[in-house]
C-alpha cells in the first residue's frame, strides 16, 4: 500500500474536505464583521440621544436656574417697598415665608448667602436650576437698582400741560451742541417728552418731538389727552405711554432731604459771603458764580426786569437756588447759563407762580412741583420743568436738555438684571 | 500489480469523493446561507433602531433649539405683552410644533409663569418636551 494513499485518506482529510465548512466559516466572519459595525452604529446613536436628551435636561435647568432669578428679584422688589431688601430664603425659612407659591415643576434653589455688592448700584446672587437626570445650571446674577431722573421730562405738569398754538417741546444735548433752534436738525435729540397725571392739551401746529405719558390722578384717574389736531400729530414719538402714577415731587421739597435743606439756618447758604439778598431783583444785569463745592442760595422772590441779565456761570462748580417765593422774568429778560444749563437748578417748594414773559429766554432746570409755571409768547426754555402745572403760550418752546437725565436721580423700586454669568472667575 | 489496483480503487475513491464533498457543499452553502441572512436581518433590524434613535437625537436637539429660542423670545418680549398674551400660542417651525403661554400667577401681581411645549412627530409617535421659567413683573 501506498503510505501516502494511506495518509490522505483515513490519518488526513482529503483536501477538499478539509474545506468543509469555510462557507459558513466566512458568513459567521462576515456577520461578526457586520454586527460589530452594526453595534457601533448603534453605540453611536445612543450617544447622540445622551447627547441630545442632556442638552434638554441642561436648558430645562437653565431655565429653571432664571426663574430663580426671576424670582428673588421679584421677592426683593417687594422687601425694597417695605423698606428692607434681602435675599430671599427658599427652603427651610419658617421666619420669611416665601410671598407667593412658586409652581410646581420649578426646581430651583437661591444660594444663601450670595447676594454681594460688586460695585456702585450693582449687585450680585446666584441661583441654581435643576433639571431631569440630575442636571444642573448655577447662573450668577447681576442686578441693580432702577433710578430715574426727577427731571426725566421736558415738561411735567401735574395737574396739567397746556401748549397753545405753535408751542413746542423739543430736545437737546448741552454737552454736544450750542443752544439749538427748532430747525436745527442736527442738534435735537428727539427726546422732548410731556407728562402729567391730569391732562395735556396742544393747540393747532404744537410739536412734541418726544413721547407723551400719561399718569394716574391720586385716585387712579387716568390723564387724558386733548389735541387740535385730529390725527395728534406734530407728536414725533408715541402718543400715549400709560406710566401709572407719576410722583409729582420725587425729591421731596416739602418732606425728605430736601425740606431739611430748605429749613436749614440762612448761615448754611452762601448769601451772606457773596452778597446775594434773599430777594433777588435785577434791574439790568448780574452775575452769579458757582463753585467748586456747589454754591447755594436761598431766596424769596426772584425778579427780572424788562430786558434784564441775570448770568449764570457754572464753569467750575453747580449753582442751585432755593426759593420759596414766586419767580417773575418780565418780558424780554434773560437768564443765561456760562457752561451746562443742567448745572443750574430753581428749586421752588411754594405754590407762587413762575412767570416767564414774552421773549425770554431761560436757561437752566426749573423744579417747582407745587407752582405754577408759565412761557409767554416765544419765550424759550433751555432745562426741564417739573411743574404742579405749565402753560406754553404760543410759539413758547421748551429746549429739554439731555444732561438733565443725570441730575437728581431718585431710586425706584424695581430692580434690573443687567448681567449674568456662570459665577466662576 | 499496480495496473489493476488503480482503476479498482480510483473511481470509487474519486465517485466517494465527488459524491461527499458535492451534498456537503450544497448543505454548507445553504446553512451559511441561513445563516447569513438570519444575522443580516437582525442586523438590519438593529440598523434601523439605530437610524430611528439618530433621527429621535436629531428631532430632540433641534426641539430644544426651537424652544429655547422660543423662551428667550418670552423673556425678552415686552412684559404688556405677556400679560395680553391671554391664551397660548402655536406655531409650526419645520415639522415642530411649539406651543408657548405665559400664565398670571397669583396673585396678580407675582409675574408670569413661561411655557414652552415644543412637539414633533417621528412615523406613528409624538414626542414632545418642555421648558418652563417664570418672569417677574416690570
Amino acid at each position: 500500500m501506498n503510505p501516502s494513499h494511506l495518509f490522505r485518506s483515513s490519518l488526513h482529510p482529503p483536501p477538499r474536505r478539509r474545506q468543509e465548512g469555510t462557507a459558513l466559516l466566512l458568513a459567521l466572519v462576515f456577520l461578526s464583521l457586520f454586527s460589530l459595525l452594526g453595534l457601533s452604529a448603534l453605540k453611536a446613536s445612543t450617544n447622540e440621544i445622551r447627547m441630545a436628551g442632556s442638552l434638554k435636561d441642561q436648558a430645562v435647568a437653565f431655565y429653571h436656574a432664571e426663574a430663580g432669578l426671576q424670582h428673588a428679584l421679584e421677592v426683593m422688589e417687594q422687601g425694597l417697598e417695605d423698606g428692607s431688601f434681602s435675599l430671599p430664603e427658599i427652603e427651610g425659612s419658617p421666619t420669611s415665608p416665601p410671598i407667593r407659591e412658586i409652581p410646581a415643576g420649578l426646581e430651583f434653589q437661591i444660594e444663601p448667602g450670595s447676594l454681594i455688592k460688586t460695585e456702585r448700584n450693582v449687585y450680585a446672587f446666584s441661583s441654581r436650576g435643576f433639571g431631569p437626570q440630575g442636571a444642573q445650571t448655577r447662573i450668577r446674577a447681576l442686578f441693580k437698582r432702577d433710578r430715574e431722573s426727577a427731571l426725566r421730562y421736558a415738561v411735567f405738569g401735574d395737574k396739567g400741560v397746556e401748549f397753545h398754538a405753535a408751542a413746542g417741546a423739543y430736545s437737546y444735548n448741552s454737552r454736544g451742541s450750542g443752544k439749538p433752534s427748532r430747525n436745527d436738525n442736527d442738534a435735537l435729540t428727539h427726546k422732548g417728552s410731556v407728562a402729567s397725571n391730569r391732562s395735556i392739551s396742544l393747540a393747532e401746529e404744537t410739536v412734541i418731538d418726544g413721547d407723551v405719558y400719561l399718569g394716574e390722578d391720586a385716585g387712579g384717574v387716568q390723564a387724558c389727552i386733548w389735541s387740535a389736531e385730529p390725527s395728534g400729530g406734530g407728536i414725533s414719538g408715541e402718543k400715549g405711554i400709560l406710566a401709572g402714577r407719576i410722583a409729582p415731587d420725587p425729591l421731596g421739597l416739602r418732606t425728605g432731604a430736601y425740606a431739611a435743606r430748605f429749613n436749614a439756618p440762612p448761615a448754611d447758604f452762601n448769601n451772606e459771603a457773596d452778597g446775594v439778598d434773599s430777594s433777588l431783583e435785577i434791574d439790568k444785569s448780574l452775575t452769579l458764580l458757582g463753585g467748586s463745592e456747589g454754591t447755594e442760595y436761598l431766596l424769596d422772590r426772584i425778579a427780572l426786569k424788562a430786558g434784564a441779565v441775570l448770568s449764570i456761570d457754572v464753569r467750575s462748580g453747580p449753582l442751585t437756588l432755593y426759593l420759596s417765593g414766586p419767580m417773575l422774568c418780565e418780558p424780554g429778560s434773560v437768564i443765561e447759563v456760562v457752561g451746562s444749563p443742567s448745572d443750574f437748578t430753581i428749586l421752588c417748594n411754594t405754590p407762587d407762580t413762575i412767570s416767564i414773559g414774552s421773549g425770554c429766554t431761560v436757561m437752566g432746570l426749573v423744579y417747582a412741583p407745587y407752582a405754577d409755571v408759565s412761557l409767554g409768547v416765544e419765550a424759550a426754555l433751555y432745562g426741564a420743568i417739573r411743574s404742579r402745572s405749565t402753560v406754553l403760550e404760543n410759539a413758547a418752546t421748551v429746549f429739554y436738555d439731555e444732561e438733565a437725565a443725570k441730575r437728581y436721580r431718585i431710586y425706584k423700586n424695581t430692580l434690573t438684571l443687567c448681567g449674568w454669568d456662570n459665577g466662576f472667575p | 500489480m499496480p495496473g489493476p489496483r488503480h482503476p479498482m480503487v480510483a473511481p470509487a475513491l474519486t465517485l466517494s469523493r465527488m459524491r461527499g464533498s458535492g451534498g456537503m457543499t450544497l448543505i454548507e452553502v445553504l446553512s451559511a446561507t441561513l445563516v447569513l441572512s438570519l444575522g443580516l436581518l437582525a442586523l438590519a433590524s438593529l440598523q434601523i433602531t439605530a437610524m430611528r434613535a439618530n433621527a429621535y437625537a436629531r428631532d430632540l436637539s433641534q426641539a430644544t433649539a426651537i424652544a429655547k429660542t422660543c423662551m428667550e423670545e418670552l423673556l425678552a418680549a415686552p412684559y404688556s405683552s405677556l400679560q395680553k398674551m391671554t391664551e397660548s400660542r402655536n406655531a409650526n417651525i419645520r415639522g415642530f410644533s411649539a406651543r408657548t403661554a405665559a400664565e398670571p400667577l397669583v396673585p396678580q401681581t407675582a409675574g408670569v409663569l413661561l411655557t414652552v411645549n415644543v412637539t414633533w412627530r417621528q412615523g406613528e409617535r409624538t414626542h414632545s418636551m418642555k421648558l418652563q421659567s417664570l418672569r417677574k413683573p416690570s
